[in-house]
């Protein structure tokens, strides 16, 4: 009898510890994974940096695009860039100035030196191509923990690294995506890899990031960034140079006259 | 005693251990003695401590040329003597004070070796093109030593140069395009029966920064050569400016392009340009106009001043020219309100600024008016009209506008509206029209944009030959593809008299450094005029015949730019 009651209460306490380790649920554990990522990935105050864009189609022609980068991180709001195009050079000079926010759309706008003209795009438009390549504008604006819910999924070897893989829903009605499934490393919380699910629930994208590198001994920033279109087989390649970072911009760098004159 | 031995060493522990030193590396040499001149050099320049320190690299053994970084502004220090790549160097001395000049480190090879005594740690090390194969392998090691941004191929180099990144922001550089440009028109004019029309055109632009950016000089030199028309052969200075920039104002003077505005079928409120209208009937194109433009930032907006000192008249096609005009237009005898004529100085006031999705422009203009009013002066013979030829009158205006946008989601609304006095009575304009746009229609790449505007003048049938009661229809289509392909139509029609024109645009990237353009015009429903003075009276006389001299001017236009 008293083995019995013995046998029942390891039984008891067994379920206690089991529910007590579920206790944080697969979302909880998905956002507090994706909270600490954005954490590690504070700091960096300001970024000027140079990127150089591969486009390659199923065929395996390439075309280029040379372009500069300058960020402005914004504590209690999304980060403003500022992206001047080098080449091609029908379209040198152009400008595209980007506050995003945490909640809400994004605000573009667009400079075309040619015409002397500054456009505000309408930024419903984040699900589209960036200058032709395999990225939307959203896989490039600043990536906000307000603007997914969170699942985990499992932790992973990826590549050498232990990894979580966490699931992540975007908000936005007007993204291109219902999910994304994303590989982050256990040591440094880094986005490894990423992939992409399009509105039917079918692969789309899967984006690589490689040749990661410690900047202000504390942020990681990869060297490449590769992005493959498995229903089209095209991909687009980012090649990110020249990091520097706390360089001084201010939000005055940031605004439609900055935008205006900068080729 | 004990316990103040412990002090003691506690002291110097502390001591040591806060050393590590950071650096500026402002080259790297494979010759020691180059090395030690070098950093003689810097230290005699800029009056800050050097040393040289030597490293074993897989690309050999090089003697680096370090900054102690111990007093601030020793990049700009650097900078100032034409060392620009300088990166920042950490050296950990751990219990070893400053290591002497030359002491040999070993570069860590592949496997991470932390707190080596004066191990280099390379922080914010610049990455060439060439390192992405090989940073992708580096993945897996997830440790940050030096050899993971650590590149000795950029070390070789035995100058300093080497570390010039590719920024050329403050040395002067020159851009110039090529293009090349044939016209077909459908019909014979009424007056000149050339059908196709070739043109080449050259711009070309220098641009310089200075003093970290904040003094720009630009330069832009524009010319065009025409077969058949004299008149189009022309050239321009589109701009020839220097733009200084402090912390709450910009000055920009010089001669400039100022575009403001917000609608697609006309532009009421963009004012400051001369249109240059041989260049393209679509009025698109426009004249350099000298000015002095104090661009005022403040919380609530920005706040442009405009001094435009001079006026550039309006440049018609001559007779060879097309879309050609039956009627003689004599810019010689061009007629000027002002006592001072071109020399007039005319001012403007702007202020824009965003809230939220809405955006809006309030402007003054006070000055001599970019659009003539032509008068026609009659010859006569035997007290009847003979022949005509029309006078261009550049009255003195007061224009105050508005143009604002509103955006909610795929919608954009759009607003420009005028009131202007001085040419006749005080008269008002309008454009408003919306710009829907589906992005990624029909599971494509491509957006697709509607665009719907209602042009409004309240001078009637004494106004504009268009935009007094017109509807502007049109559909944008935007490929997203590699070639950045797209493509515009429009049809403004005008409501009273049923009169259309037809435009279309479509442009796409031929490799890195072609552009191939493509446009149209189709003019429908117009009235058929006899040519000559009788015609002019009848389109006088009738408030249905706006376009009536424009019906054989239907073309299409093939233009390569090529980007040298």
């Amino acid at each position: 009898m008293i083995r019995k009651n013995n046998v029942l209460s390891l039984c008891l306490v067994c379920i206690v510890f089991a529910t007590m380790a579920s206790a944080e649920t697969a979302d909880e554990k998905g956002l507090a994974i994706a909270i600490e990522a954005d954490l590690r990935d504070q700091g960096w105050i300001d970024s000027k940096v140079e990127m150089q864009m591969i486009l390659r189609n199923a065929k395996g022609n390439e075309s280029k695009r040379q372009l500069r980068l300058r960020s402005l991180e914004v504590p209690e709001d999304g980060d403003k860039s500022l992206t001047i195009f080098d080449t091609p050079r029908d379209i040198k000079g152009t400008g595209l100035l980007t506050f995003s926010h945490k909640q809400g759309d994004d605000d573009q706008w667009l400079n075309l030196p040619a015409l002397k003209r500054v456009k505000r795009i309408a930024s419903k438009n984040k699900s589209g191509p960036f200058v032709g390549s395999e990225f939307a504008f959203e896989d490039l604006s600043s990536q906000e923990v307000e603007k997914y819910t969170y699942q985990w999924l499992r932790d992973e070897n990826y590549e050498g690294q232990d990894a979580y893989v966490i699931e992540r829903r975007p908000i936005d009605r007007n993204s291109g995506y219902t999910r994304q499934e994303v590989w982050i490393d256990k040591d440094h919380y880094r986005l490894l890899k990423v992939d992409y699910y399009d509105r039917k629930q079918s692969l789309l994208k899967t984006l690589k990031s490689s040749g990661f590198k410690l900047y202000l001994g504390k942020i990681w920033r990869p060297a490449k960034m590769s992005m493959y279109n498995h229903q089209s087989r095209k991909s687009t390649d980012l090649l990110w140079r020249e990091y520097r970072f706390n360089t001084g911009l201010t939000e005055k760098d940031f605004t439609r006259n900055s935008l205006q004159r900068a080729r | 005693m004990r316990l103040l031995l412990f002090y003691a060493l506690l002291l110097i522990h502390c001591s040591t251990s806060a050393d590590e030193l950071m650096y500026w590396s402002a080259g790297s040499y494979s010759n020691q003695d180059s090395a030690h001149r070098e950093a003689a050099r810097i230290a005699d320049t800029i009056h800050a401590e050097t040393r040289v320190q030597a490293a074993l690299t897989k690309a050999g053994l090089i003697h680096r040329v370090l900054v102690s970084a111990s007093r601030p502004n020793i990049k700009s220090a650097l900078e100032s003597i034409d060392i620009k790549g300088a990166w920042r160097v950490r050296i950990k001395t751990s219990a070893q004070s400053a290591v002497a000049n030359s002491q040999l480190t070993e570069m860590p090879d592949d496997e991470a070796q932390h707190a080596q005594p004066g191990q280099l740690e390379v922080l914010g090390y610049p990455v060439d093109n060439g390192v992405s194969d090989r940073a992708s392998s580096l993945t897996a090691t997830n440790t940050m030593t030096a050899k993971s941004s650590y590149n000795p191929a950029s070390l070789n180099g035995a100058s300093p140069d080497f570390f010039f990144g590719p920024s050329t922001q403050n040395k002067g550089r020159w851009r110039s395009d090529i293009s090349f440009e044939h016209r077909t028109f459908q019909n014979p004019g009424l007056v000149n029966t050339e059908q196709n029309h070739a043109s080449v055109s050259l711009q070309s632009e220098y641009y310089r920064t200075w003093n970290d950016g904040n003094d720009i000089f630009a330069f832009v030199p524009f010319l065009r050569f025409d077969a058949q028309d004299k008149r189009r052969s022309h050239a321009d200075i589109r701009e020839l400016t220097w733009v200084h920039v402090a912390d709450s104002y910009e000055l920009r003077s010089g001669i400039r392009k100022v575009f403001w505005g917000v609608t697609e079928s006309q532009h009421l409120v963009d004012v400051i340009n001369q249109t240059d209208t041989v260049e393209n009937p679509d009025g698109e194109e426009k004249l350099g106009q000298p000015m002095v433009n104090l661009s005022w930032l403040r919380n609530w907006g920005v706040i442009d001043i405009y001094w435009l000192t001079g006026f550039r008249e309006r440049n018609f096609s001559g007779r060879q020219g097309r879309p050609g005009f039956p009627f003689q237009i004599e810019t010689h005898e061009a007629v000027y309100e002002s006592s001072a004529g071109q020399y007039r100085s005319d001012f403007a006031i702007r202020w824009v600024h965003n809230i939220g999705n809405l955006e809006f422009g309030l402007s003054h203009f006070s000055g001599t008016s970019r659009e003539p009013t032509l008068v026609p002066r009659f010859t006569l013979e035997n007290g009847i009209p003979e022949s005509v030829v029309l006078i261009p009158h550049y009255d003195i205006i007061e224009q105050t506008a508005i143009d604002s946008q509103y955006f909610l989601g795929d919608w954009a609304f759009k607003l420009e509206a005028i009131s202007r006095g001085g040419q006749g009575s005080r008269y008002e304009a309008a454009t408003v029209g919306f710009e829907k746009t589906f992005v990624g229609i029909a599971g494509s790449r491509g957006d697709l944009g509607l665009i719907a505007e209602y042009l409004y003048d309240d001078r009637g049938a004494s106004g504009p030959a268009l935009g007094q009661n017109d509807i502007a229809l049109g559909v944008r289509y935007a490929f997203n593809d590699a070639s950045a392909t797209t493509a515009l139509l429009v049809t403004l029609i005008d409501r009273e008299s049923h009169e259309y024109l037809t435009t279309l645009e479509a442009s796409s990237r031929l490799g890195e450094r072609l552009r191939i353009t493509i446009e149209a015009s189709l003019f429908g429903n117009t009235r058929s005029v006899p040519p000559g003075l009788l015609g002019f009276l009848e389109v006088l006389s009738d408030p249905h015949a706006d376009l009536a001299f424009l019906r054989d001017e239907d073309f299409i236009k093939l233009e390569l730019i090529w980007y040298l």
